[in-house]
């Protein structure tokens, strides 16, 4: 692991958490970031460059934590049925947009 | 926004980052453990948990602690392509349990650390 690499990581990091902070839309950020994943993760790039896309920027960009922290204030308010929907909609919704991008990065290439 | 904000956000995100790919080299170096990415989650789970418990209003620690920390050391993105590459492979009983057991698991620690806290305060 160089200077020059980790430097752009972190760089790459702070970038995608203030984005985030800016958007302040879990759903929004969720599906840009899988969209983006999916289109990163199907180009054939050197090893480095996806590791700062994928590691540093989509994983940096979207948070779990707040999914669960979503997850708990639909339990404390008694929601049951609004959380078990929301959070199979969030992952097959995702999950489609993934395979979207997926799709177009190939068709591009 | 103030720059004493932006500095905790910095600050935060960079030991998030910093201890996710120390998590990343460590379970692909030394084969500790398999999944990585269901380690992160569930840690910062355990974390998210005893943030909420405490209560925390100031401004700067929420800045530094969920946006910054938790917010680079978890990852949904990476999440969502483990189950989309067990689409791929169409391993589908696998993608169920798969999915399941990432949210108990999660679930189960957010509760543990909310509950450790809940003790330790009292």
């Amino acid at each position: 692991m160089n200077k020059k690499y980790l430097l752009t990581l972190l760089l790459t990091a702070y970038f995608a958490t203030f984005l985030r902070f800016y958007i302040n839309n879990n759903f929004v950020i969720y599906i840009i970031g899988s969209f983006l994943y999916g289109f990163f993760v199907s180009r054939i790039i050197s090893k480095s460059k996806r590791e700062i896309l994928l590691s540093g920027f989509c994983s940096c960009f979207t948070s779990f934590s707040a999914f669960i922290h979503v997850l708990y204030q639909f339990i404390i308010q008694g929601y049951y049925l609004k959380l078990f929907l929301y959070l199979n909609v969030i992952v097959i919704l995702n999950l489609i947009i993934m395979y979207i991008g997926f799709q177009l990065s190939r068709k591009i290439t | 926004m103030e720059i004493d904000g932006v500095i905790y956000i910095l600050v935060g995100s960079t030991f998030g980052l910093i201890l996710r790919i120390l998590i990343n080299y460590i379970s692909v170096r030394k084969k500790v453990f398999s999944n990585n990415i269901l380690i992160v989650n569930v840690l910062a789970s355990l974390f998210l948990g005893i943030f909420v418990q405490l209560n925390i209003t100031n401004k700067n620690l929420i800045l530094f602690f969920l946006v910054g920390f938790l917010g680079c050391l978890s990852t949904f993105s990476s999440f969502i392509y483990q189950l989309f590459n067990l689409i791929q492979k169409r391993k589908y009983l696998r993608l169920l349990i798969y999915y399941v057991e990432v949210l108990v698991l999660s679930f189960f620690f957010f509760c543990l650390g909310y509950f450790i806290t809940l003790i330790c305060i009292k």
